[in-house]
């Protein structure tokens, strides 16, 4: 059973981790919830489309990565599963302060549904490291 | 001395046991890990 949207708040995860110049990947699966507050089934996402983008600050006008998203093709062997992908070309251009060995940056995955409903899953941030050997 | 002997009930067969229905709860979902390494497999086989 699902609770009314109203109900609902972002997931703030543990932050992952990227290396510039590597390729990103990242996993999630969507669960209902039940009323008691446990997690429920799956949700089927056939037909929901997923952004995500990371950038500098949540109010910077340029997007440091725009994400390669979607749901699993397959929502029968891994209904409520999302992927997402950051390629080595976009993520050898994140910037690193020099000295630095790391930065952290905001990201968030947006879905939307076939009625049009908007959900934010995760918000959160992902931290990157300076890539060293290139 | 008399003593009170009660009859013994047997549980009927099919009474749940204690977690069984925690158990069953969790069947129906399988584990995140699978359905995960599952998704990459089929995008990473439609990619090739």
């Amino acid at each position: 059973m699902t609770l009314p949207d109203n109900s609902f708040l972002p997931a703030v995860v543990v932050p992952p981790h990227m290396k510039q110049g590597d390729t990103f990947r990242y996993a999630f699966r969507v669960r209902d919830r039940n009323l008691d507050g446990t997690p429920g089934d799956p949700v089927d996402l056939t037909g929901v489309t997923v952004r995500s983008q990371m950038r500098a600050t949540p109010q910077d006008a340029v997007a440091v990565i725009d994400f390669d998203a979607a749901v699993a093709v397959d929502q029968v062997a891994s209904k409520g599963v999302v992927l997402l992908e950051g390629i080595p070309a976009d993520t050898e251009l994140v910037d690193v302060p020099e000295g630095s060995l790391t930065k952290e940056y905001y990201w968030d995955v947006q879905l939307t549904y076939p009625d049009g409903r908007v959900q934010t899953y995760i918000d959160s941030t992902i931290i990157v490291h300076a890539d060293v050997t290139r | 001395m008399a003593a009170e002997v009660r009859p013994r009930v047997a549980k009927p067969a099919n009474e749940p046991q204690a977690g069984a229905q925690d158990a069953r709860e969790a069947s129906k979902v399988p584990p995140v890990e699978e359905a995960i390494r599952k998704a990459w497999s089929k995008r990473d086989d439609t990619a090739r």
